[in-house]
């Protein structure tokens, strides 16, 4: 228990230690946003959300900066970064579906009532992974002590089947969260991006993409990478530079 | 220019009045002329539909008319369509005195409208003080055929040049040579033109030229092409029929005197028809490398500019924005700018006009584009940069045009006033609410938004090999459950197995010897320890198999420690090492014999 304690003490100083520099970053960005300088904010909060990827509130005050200077696509990958780390956070979720929606897109997808989706993400894939390794511990550690002597399992066998079920749960909800998140995201960050039919210029053009609409990185092939629009449900070949890795 | 117009909108039905309001005018650019000059003759039909029927020309006795080519403008305002072309001929007077052009017609759907007829007064030629009447430019008398060779009348076409851009501009000349006297005015077929945009350029040029070493009075006709497409575009022949003067033939070898005086001087006229050879032209499609996001295909020279007709306006005010598109080019095809997003506006669908002119048979003028925007919000609103981007074929780059922001001062609105001219306001909220003017993203994080116990899952995430130690620790609780249940399940052997680590803990311990001996015999054979008599442990040896010779060991250890046990001696303490190496060679002697 001991080591568990530890560990714990060691995690929370890690994050105190984190949020430092963002929020030197986010004043300074605020400043030049309020000046309506959003291209140098967008530098600014770019610097600072590369230096700590893990701030919900750098990736999405970069895309207001973004969006503010015209370039929705980046505007959308960096809300997506900023929703991946933090969908509980309504305005997040307000300014992705806005620009979104500039796509021809929508955060909730057509036919999932709102609260269901809401309810999905209710928490982030790193929260459940968090809460599913806690599950994990507790069930290992209240099984092990209901081995250990037949008078603590009396006291901790329900504990320990309440872990366990708690364990399944979240990792059922967290597959489950992978399973619809792909592993490789970008958003196209063009306007009208014209997707052939292979790897190169000579190739016929099967579709435009619009600016800010979300893909899938299937594979990649020099400067090129083959992207499926997730929405449509089709595939082609852009140039790297047209989408931006989420 | 005097303008001599006659509007005629009439009506057969109040529902074709509403489809299509049919107007003519006519105009002329002089009304005095002399006989060598020539007048230019502007018909414009204008009507509520995309197509518009051509003018019905009257009869002209006085005058030779050329067409010129035309020039359609279409503008859809709220959605509906209005259009006007503009039918240019060059009139060449043929005599001296009033000439009169005619009523001039357009008939469409059952409507008709017509102009006024014109008078134009044609006075004597500057140059030629002679009161004959001058001939049109196709009747005058030809330059004298000389010694040269070549044919008498013939027609060429070209091109400025044989590759450009897609829509670019392209300037076909025709050219119509005659060295001998026509009869009648020719009939000009253009050429068949497929894929793309043309535009006349007038006026008519007429001059002499020789060509090898004979003299041509040539007629030229210039046309602006915008291909429409890249690839290899054709332009087809273009014809004139024609009725060329021709001596009446006679043998001037005819014995007969009076045939020979009768025929001079006779003609007749012959028709002929030419054609000219079709061209190619090479052209090439717009780099897409550098081309940017908003490039809508302009090609030529351009300058933006915009203005507003007033800086100072309350919430629903109707303010004009300008764009003004001006320099080279197809203005016709072009798109309006796109206009940025506005929340704080209304925006209302633009009206675009062109003005059009051809001055060094360069096509150019300007596109004016009005767009009437409604405040809907207070306060200093700016309307932000527009930009357009076109392709400059002589730099061979893309050009993007921006231009600079502008800003009204907006007050807030009288809840009384009419609201502005096609402004249509939204209904009223009938009780007092929240009316959501616009939708905007929301305002930035001032603060780190993950919370402690976020923070915290997430680096609990990230503990890495740490997460071993639940697996671990349960694991070993498993295999220690599993061990004692098997003890549990199998005292007999397990007493046996620990034979020989309980003897040695009994040997360790001073003056245990002797149990320790008689101990791992009883745990070995299954017998309670402290009934174990020497002889009962070796007869259940002996059925175990084991040598005499060891058996031998376990009688003498076993005697010598009972000698020990009932008869003490101090020297014996010194031997005591020694006889616990020998019970403890004995224990692994029996350990290995015996099994478990």
């Amino acid at each position: 228990m001991n080591t568990l304690l530890l560990a714990v003490s060691l995690a929370a100083c890690a994050c105190y230690a984190g949020s430092v520099p963002a929020q030197t970053a986010l004043s300074e960005g605020q400043r030049l946003y309020d000046l309506g300088d959003h291209r140098s904010a967008a530098a600014w909060y770019g610097q600072a959300s590369a230096a700590d990827p893990s701030s919900a509130a750098l990736h999405y005050d970069r895309g207001n900066a973004l969006f503010k200077a015209g370039q929705v696509g980046k505007a959308v990958a960096s809300y997506q970064r900023a929703f991946d780390l933090d969908p509980r956070d309504s305005d997040i979720r307000q300014n992705l579906d806005f620009s979104l929606r500039r796509a021809g897109e929508e955060l909730s997808p057509s036919g999932m009532p709102p609260l269901v989706f809401l309810a999905f993400h209710l928490l982030s894939e790193r929260e459940l992974a968090g809460l599913q390794w806690l599950a994990c511990w507790l069930t290992l550690i209240l099984a092990g002590l209901c081995l250990r002597r037949a008078s603590w399992r009396e006291k901790l066998l329900g504990g320990a089947m309440m872990a366990g079920a708690l364990w399944i749960f979240i990792g059922l909800w967290w597959l489950a969260m992978r399973g619809v998140t792909p592993p490789h995201r970008g958003v196209i960050v063009m306007a009208s991006v014209e997707a052939r039919s292979g790897p190169g210029e000579n190739f016929n053009v099967s579709f435009t993409a619009p600016e800010g609409r979300r893909v899938q990185i299937l594979s990649e092939n020099g400067a090129w990478l083959e992207i499926g629009v997730l929405k449509e449900g089709v595939k082609g070949w852009v140039p790297a530079s047209a989408v931006e890795e989420i | 220019m005097r303008t001599i117009s006659l509007a005629l909108a009439f009506f057969l039905t109040p529902v074709l009045a509403a489809a299509q309001q049919l107007s003519v005018t006519a105009a002329v650019d002089k009304t005095q002329v002399a006989l060598d000059d020539q007048v230019v003759l502007a018909v414009t039909v204008t009507g509520q539909a995309a197509s518009l029927p051509d003018p019905q020309m009257p009869p002209l006795r006085d005058f030779s008319m050329y067409s010129s080519g035309r020039n359609q403008s279409i503008s859809f305002i709220n959605g509906q369509v209005s259009s006007s072309v503009t039918h240019t001929f060059v009139l060449i007077p043929r005599m001296v005195g009033k000439g009169v052009i005619g009523p001039i017609t357009v008939s469409a759907s059952g409507a008709t409208a017509k102009t006024d007829p014109i008078e134009i007064s044609v006075a004597k030629s500057v140059n030629q003080p002679t009161a004959a009447p001058q001939p049109a430019p196709q009747a005058r008398p030809a330059p004298r055929p000389n010694a040269a060779s070549g044919p008498d009348i013939f027609v060429t076409t070209e091109l400025d040049r044989r590759r450009a851009w897609v829509n670019e501009q392209v300037t076909l000349s025709f050219k119509f040579h005659t060295a001998i006297s026509l009869m009648g005015n020719p009939e000009y077929n253009p050429p068949k033109l497929e894929g793309f945009l043309s535009e006349d350029l007038p006026p008519l040029r007429h001059y002499n030229e020789v060509i090898k070493g004979r003299t041509y009075y040539v007629t030229e006709i210039k046309m602006a092409l915008f291909p429409l497409q890249a690839g290899k575009l054709s332009i087809g022949p273009a014809t004139v029929h024609c009725q060329v003067q021709q001596d009446v033939s006679a043998d001037p070898f005819a014995s007969d005197f009076f045939d020979k005086f009768f025929a001079q001087g006779l003609t007749t006229s012959k028709a002929k028809t030419l054609n000219t050879q079709p061209l190619t032209l090479q052209v090439d499609p717009i780099p897409s490398a550098g081309r940017p996001p908003d490039f809508n295909g302009a090609v030529g020279r351009l300058s933006l500019s915009t203005s507003l007709d007033k800086t100072r306006a309350k919430v629903g005010d109707a303010v004009n924005l300008t764009m003004t598109l001006q320099g080279s080019g197809n203005l016709k095809s072009l798109g309006n700018p796109d206009l940025p997003q506005m929340p704080s506006w209304r925006v209302f669908d633009p009206v675009a006009s062109v003005n059009e002119e051809k001055r060094g048979d360069l096509v150019q003028g300007s596109r004016v584009t009005r767009t009437v925007l409604v405040a809907r919000v207070s306060g200093e609103l700016t309307i932000p940069p527009i930009t357009l981007s076109y392709f400059d074929p002589d730099q061979r780059r893309f050009v993007r045009l921006q231009t600079k922001p502008l800003s009204v001062s907006v007050a807030p609105g009288d809840a009384n006033a009419a609201p502005a001219v096609g402004y249509i306001a939204p209904s009223a909220p009938t009780a007092k609410g929240i009316s959501r003017v616009n939708e905007d993203i929301a305002y930035l994080k001032v603060r780190p938004t993950a919370s402690a116990g976020t923070r915290l899952l997430r680096s609990w995430t990230s503990a890495g090999p740490l997460h071993a130690l639940p697996f671990l620790f349960f694991a070993w609780c498993l295999a220690s459950s599993l061990y004692r249940e098997k003890i549990a399940s199998d005292p007999k052997g397990a007493r046996s197995r620990g034979a020989l680590k309980a003897a040695r803990r009994r040997l360790s311990s001073a003056g245990r010897e002797t149990e320790a001996l008689a101990g791992y015999l009883a745990d070995k054979l299954d017998e309670p320890a402290p009934s174990l008599t020497l002889r009962r442990a070796l007869d259940l040896l002996r059925m175990r198999g084991l040598p005499e010779a060891t058996l031998a060991q376990v009688r003498a250890l076993w005697e010598e420690l009972d000698s020990r046990r009932f008869a003490p001696s101090t020297d014996l303490n010194a031997a005591l090492p020694a006889l616990k190496g020998d019970i403890e060679k004995l224990l692994k002697t029996l350990d290995k014999e015996l099994p478990s």
